[in-house]
Formats: C-alpha cells, structure tokens, sequence
C-alpha cells in the first residue's frame, strides 16, 4: 500500500511537470505574440520590441519556463499582462461559481443515473427498461449547448420559472438567488452526463445480476433484486468510482460551455474570454490549474478505490509477482 | 520447451478471416443498417448542397424572415430571412469534413502511439506510456482553446484538437490489446516460420485489433462532430460567415426563447449524426467482435416477424 501511494504521487507529480511543459510549448512556440496583441495593429515595430522587453518575452524559453514553475511553486500564477490583475485572485473568484455548478451538475447526474440504470438492467428485457436505454443513447449524443438552449426555450422562455442569464452580483451571500442562477446549467450538463453515467451503472449492474456471487444469493432463497442490493450493488459502486474520475473532464468540459450560455461568470467564461483577448500567460495558468484538478481528482479517486476494494490487493500482488 | 496448456483468460484465437463478411453483416443489422442510412444522407446532402439547395443559403430576404415550416420552407427561416433546410445542407459539408479529417488523424496518431508504444526500445516506450497519461487528462475543448489562443479559431483547429485527444484515447485502447495479440499463439508460430517484423504487424497483429480499432474510430467521428458545435459556438471553430451546425446554434442563441423552433434543426442535426455513429459503434462491435458472432444477420424480434408473415 506505501509503496503504491509513492508511485502514484510520484506518477502525479511527473505528470504535473510534463502538462506543463506541454502547455508551456504549446503556448510560446506557435506564432501568437502577445505583445502584438497589447501594442495592437497600428505599433510600430520599435513598440512591440520594447513591449515585448518590458514582459520578459524575449528571454530564452527555457528561462522563462522555469520562472512560471517556480511562481507556480510559490502559488504565484502570474499577473495577466492585458489587465494586470493577478491570475489565482481571479481565479479563487471564479471558482466559487464553478465548483459549486460542477458539484450540483455531479449530483443531478447521478440522481438520474443510479436508479435509473439499475432499473434499465433489472428490466433490461422489458418494454421500460429497453425506453430507459434508448433514452439514455439518445441523451448521450446530444450537444450541451442544443441541451441549454432547449432548457431556456422550455423553463425560461415557456415556462417563465427559472432565469436563463446571469449570476446575482452579491454571489453567495444571496443564497437563494445564486442557486436559482445554478439551476438550470447544472440541469443542462447533469442530464446528459447522467445519461453517459447511466450506461455504465446499467452494464455495471448488468455484469454483477450474472455475477456467480449474487446467483448464489438467489438461490439461497433471496428475490433477485435483494440479492442485488446485499450482494451486487457493492461492487457496483467500486467499478463506478473510477468511471467518476473519467467524468471529471466531461463536466469541465460542459461547465466552459454552459457559463458562455448561461453567462455565468466562472473558470470556464474566463477561459473563453482570455483565449479570445489572446492573452497567453494567463491562458497558460488557467490551463495548467484545469489540467491538474483533473490529474489530483483522477489521483484521488485511485487512492480511495484501492482503499475501499480489498479485491485491488490481490491485483497488486498479481502483477507484483 | 513445454508451456502449460493456453490460460483461461485468453482470448478466442481470431482463425477465420472474416475480414470479407463483416461488412455485409454490418448492412443486415438493423441498427448498423439505419446508422449508416442516416450518415449517408448527410454526406448526400453535403454533396448535393455544392450543385444544389432549395434556396441561396446565403441570400437575405427581409420579407421571409422567421417564417414557421411550409411547403416552400421546409424547416422556415432565420433572422434575417435565409432558408434554414439550405443552411443546414451547407453546414452538412463541414461536419462531414471534420468527421472525416478528424477521425483519419486521430487513427494515424493512434495506431502510431499504440505501435511505437508497445514495439519500441524502452528509452522510447515509456515516455510515451506518460504523454498517453497525460495527455488522456486534456479534453479536446482544452486542446482547442489551447490552439485557438495561439492560431485563432478555425475548423482546422477543432480537426486538430479532435485528432489529438482521440487519438491517444485510441492508442491507450489499443496498447493491450495489440499485447495481448503479439503474445498468442499464431504470432508466435508466425514468428518461428520466419515471418519479418513489419509482415507479422501488417498480416497478423493489426487485423487482431481491427475490430476496437474500428469502434473506436466511429466514436472519434460521433466526438468529432459534438466538438465541432461546441467549439463553433464557443467561437473557436467555424468562421462567423459560414454555416456549420455550431454557428447556426450559437446565431440562434439570442432569439431561443422567442423563436424556438429555429433553435430545435441545427440541434436536431447534430444529434441525429452523433446518435447515427455512436449506433453504428455498437453495431460495428457486435458484427466484428469474433467472440460475440452468434449474429447471423436477423435478431430475435425479426425472426418472430418472419414466423408471423409465415415461410418465405
């Protein structure tokens, strides 16, 4: 177990390093210049190269990397060099709308995708559990942003309900606004990440009604969906914690998308407004800090997984030997 | 040397070439029937939209503006009065551009990653077990946003983007699966009849995999297009002048809740496709998967059709 927990932080922690080499390279090498950018179209050259001097983009690369990891180490992002306020308080500000939309986004989802998908695999041979998949198929391929419009077309257009733009100014503190604000995005990607989670909980649960341990159960006198619930679910939920580690990025993905919609002002509206103003030190952070949320989060589910299945300490042993 | 008779664990070894068949089981499926019936009418109508659409997709007419369904507009009009069925055949050739160039780069990136990373020196196999890693921890969103904030939005950056992180996803698939092929029996025996490296990877390693290998490559394709509409609407993809899905999406944006219908077609569009290859992923895994070939073109419910029609 220690020496699983070493390898896996030291697997983190290199593939922290290289993400951000990655970025790094990606960023700099390619042709967008942001002292370009900030001189704008009418500089003269003698501008930009001093602009350029002034921000310390003329220095080698490999010099200019480490000055970024070493501010990173320091929990220092960066200033942006468009607006010259510091990247992490931006950020942290952010963040307080974009966790909370992920997590409530998370919990819708898996209130559709837990009874739902043991439902469809409890039927799988009936008329409800067959529409119960062929729903989920169908919600799956849908497009975040059709699945918001149609959510404003119907709750705040038809409906008249819920509001379809915006956060409340005072954030939090106004508790009951800002969650109504969160209603509808976190409705919008839990209903498709539930429909994606779903199929996994009904093949997972599926696999575990043939599994040899849950039949025996049965035959020892148990309803087969008793004997599911004692015997099978468990294992479920262990197969389900690492599909959750998949779902992280899915709803990173979904949350830049729906705060553009929404105009919800979050990580990912942020994200899209820097990338479009070109200003490239502070993409180049927000990235990293998105990158590794989802590498400590995937890293984190790992762990508990080893914890909580006794049956990953036989593996270990399997392909230690 | 005696080897203890092959583990259970082991795969059924792939001895008929089914290479031949499996595409005309795909056309008997039902579901792989319709999917691929849905996907050819949206390359049709990306190639019928270079001679011809019902109207000039791009012609403003400010008396036609918002106009509902009608025989003359089959699916209305738009704000400023361009019709929307025209629209969506032109925007058919960007997805299907994408689709294509997307799912042929992430295939090359993919098996090469998976190749090298299995058959290479150690120095050369493992760093790229890492950038697999890591690289599996970028969505395409971000990939894109990455490109974008250095190119500037375009198609050629959503193709990119897609081809990038799908293709690792594909390498990181199909890494075991080539393992577990290179180390069955026929390649051994391939290997032992004097059968070159490359001749033992074309003629027997490669067919093993081509079946994940394919259902992976309709997912790319069903990825691809989700991406392009994202990124479209988000603004990095597409140019603002063109008419692909995710434009006509996010044009629409303003007006969801007075004119909803408009918003419903590109929406539709999109969903249908994806939903078109995601089907013809599962069918593609149950015709070319050799262990699950029990399929013999008709299933239960069309059996039990053909009992009540009676003999044929």
């Amino acid at each position: 177990m220690t020496r699983f927990l070493v390898v896996r932080l030291l697997n983190l922690f290199i593939g922290l390093l290289v993400a951000s080499a990655m970025i790094f390279l990606t960023l700099r090498i390619l042709p967008g210049d942001v002292a370009q950018v900030i001189a704008g179209t009418q500089a003269t050259p003698e501008r930009v190269a001093a602009i350029r001097t002034s921000l310390g983009l003329d220095r080698p690369l490999l010099a200019q990397y480490g000055e970024w990891l070493a501010g990173l180490f320091r929990l220092d992002l960066g200033t942006s060099v468009v607006t010259g306020t510091p990247v992490a308080t931006e950020l942290t500000q952010k963040l307080q709308v974009t966790f909370p939309l992920a997590a409530l986004s998370l919990f819708i989802g898996g209130l559709i995708a837990f009874p739902l998908g043991i439902l469809a695999a409890l039927w799988h041979r009936r008329v409800v559990g067959r529409a119960i998949t062929v729903l989920s198929i169908t919600a799956a391929a849908v497009p975040v942003v059709w699945a918001g419009l149609m959510m404003i077309a119907i709750f705040s257009g038809w409906l008249d309900i819920l509001p379809s733009q915006g956060f409340p100014v005072a954030g939090w503190a106004d508790p009951g606004r800002a969650f109504r604000s969160l209603l509808l995005p976190a409705l919008t990607i839990g209903l498709i990440e539930g429909a994606v989670l779903l199929r996994f909980v009904r093949s997972a649960t599926l696999s575990a009604l043939g599994a040899d341990h849950v039949r025996t159960a049965a035959a020892r006198g148990l309803t087969r969906t008793r004997a599911l619930i004692t015997h099978g679910l468990p294992v479920v939920g262990l197969s389900l914690v690492s599909i959750l580690g998949l779902q992280i990025a899915a709803l990173v993905v979904g949350a830049v998308v729906v705060e553009q919609l929404f105009s919800l002002p979050g990580v990912g509206r942020m994200l899209v407004v820097d990338v479009g103003n070109r200003d490239l030190s502070k993409v180049q952070s927000e990235v990293l800090v998105i990158t590794a949320i989802i590498l400590i989060v995937g890293t984190v589910i790992d762990i508990t997984h080893r914890i909580i299945d006794p049956r990953q300490l036989d593996n270990e042993a399997v392909r230690d030997a | 040397m005696s080897r203890p008779s092959a583990a259970p664990m082991e795969r059924a070894p792939f001895i008929a070439p089914r290479h031949r068949s499996w595409v005309i089981r795909l056309l008997r499926h039902p579901t792989g029937a319709v999917s691929l019936g849905v996907i050819a009418i949206v390359c049709l109508a990306a190639a019928v939209s270079f001679v011809w659409t019902p109207y000039n997709p791009s012609s403003a007419d400010a008396y036609a503006r918002w106009l509902a369904p009608s025989g003359a507009h089959l699916l209305g009009t738009d704000a400023v009065g361009r019709d929307t069925l025209s629209r969506l055949m032109l925007g058919a050739r960007v997805t299907v551009v994408v689709a294509t160039v997307a799912t042929a780069l992430a295939a090359v990136c993919g098996t090469v990653l998976a190749v090298v990373g299995t058959f290479s020196y150690r120095v050369v196999r493992e760093p790229i077990a890492v950038l697999i890693d890591v690289l599996i921890a970028f969505p395409t969103l971000l990939i894109a946003m990455m490109l974008a904030a250095s190119f500037g939005g375009s198609t050629a950056v959503v193709i990119v983007a897609v081809g990038i992180s799908n293709g690792v996803n594909i390498a990181r698939v199909l890494r075991p699966e080539i393992r577990q092929v290179a180390g069955s029996d026929f390649v051994r025996a391939a290997r032992a009849c004097g059968v070159s490296k490359p001749g033992i990877l074309w003629r027997h390693i490669l067919p093993g995999v081509t079946p994940v290998f394919i259902v992976q490559l309709s997912l790319t394709a069903a990825l691809s297009i989700l991406a392009e509409a994202g990124l479209s609407f988000l603004g990095f993809g597409a140019p603002s002048a063109s008419s692909s899905w995710g434009r006509m999406l996010a044009e629409t944006q303003k007006y969801v809740t007075a004119y909803p219908l408009a918003v419903v077609w590109p929406g539709l569009a999109v969903t249908i496709t994806v939903l078109a290859f995601h089907l013809l992923g599962d069918a593609l895994r149950e015709v070319t998967d050799p262990q699950l070939t029990r399929y013999d073109g008709t299933n239960r419910a069309m059996r039990q059709l053909r009992t009540l029609v009676g003999p044929r």
